[in-house]
């Protein structure tokens, strides 16, 4: 694993702001048409529940690297 | 308790309108240790001065690799898909939803604070309309932490920390069908 000195911190960039694109159910027919296609539930149906978490994470994981990284880690 | 989360953000115009939860399988990936895809570190965030992926590589090599939106037209992820690439890259992951009017909810949203008391960030399907946000807007944003009546979520900045009220309504997204209600992937 190679890392690069990155130098000075890099300067503060704006925040990033996830997009989206809303899908009003009256103005996106092929949505619609998706939606009744699927399949119905019946009632007896009773959805999916996880497992219970493993109960080993005392501390939050740190992901990230202190320094600048080249790729090639997996 | 995660008072921090790097949240890999789908924020290119036109490009990312549909990849918030390919922007999941990102955070939740790196979040495990995992980069698959032999991703540089070169974005610096200055909330705990540590680096990260670029976000918009991250989600192209996700997406390359077959973990790309699959609901139709492109409309974005199902959990399954974000499941599947979760354990393609040696992770546990599971998908949680509820059944007929809502049945099960109860026990997802205890699982989901178990999942985030274990320090196990999870990616929620939710409605933005019902946290300020665009109404019919479906986002994945990744809830990791529980504190003073709120939930916080990366990748959300319409309302990072919602009540939980509200963040219920949000996660049931009632208009879309069995499946996709009270959505999560927990890993």
């Amino acid at each position: 694993m190679s890392k690069e000195i990155g130098g000075d911190k890099p300067e503060k960039k704006k925040e990033k702001t996830a997009k989206t694109k809303p899908m009003p159910l009256d103005a996106a027919p092929d949505f619609t048409e998706w939606v009744k296609k699927q399949p119905k539930p019946k009632l007896d149906d009773k959805g999916a529940s996880p497992p219970e978490p493993p109960q080993d994470l005392k501390e939050p994981r740190e992901h990230g690297t202190k320094e600048q990284q080249k790729g090639g880690q997996t | 308790m995660i008072n921090y989360l790097h949240c890999y953000v789908n924020d290119r115009p036109d490009t990312d309108w549909n990849t918030c939860g390919t922007a999941a399988i990102a955070t939740i990936s790196d979040y495990w240790g995992r980069n698959p895809y032999g991703l540089w570190r070169r974005e610096y965030d200055w909330h705990n001065g540590r680096w990260y992926w670029d976000d918009g590589e991250a989600i192209d090599a996700i997406r390359n690799h077959g973990y790309g939106p699959d609901v139709v037209f492109g409309w974005g992820t199902t959990g399954g898909r974000i499941a599947d690439a979760l354990r393609s890259y040696g992770c546990s992951a599971s998908v949680g939803y509820s059944g007929f009017f809502s049945w099960g909810w109860e026990n997802l949203w205890s699982s989901l604070q178990n999942y985030l008391y274990w320090n196990r960030p999870v990616p929620v399907m939710i409605d933005l309309g019902a946290i300020g946000g665009p109404w019919w807007g479906v986002h994945w944003a990744i809830a990791y932490k529980i504190d003073g009546g709120r939930i916080y979520l990366g990748n959300c900045p319409w309302n990072p920390n919602p009540t939980i009220n509200d963040f219920l309504n949000a996660w049931h997204c009632w208009f879309l069908p069995y499946g996709f209600n009270h959505c999560a992937v927990y890993s």
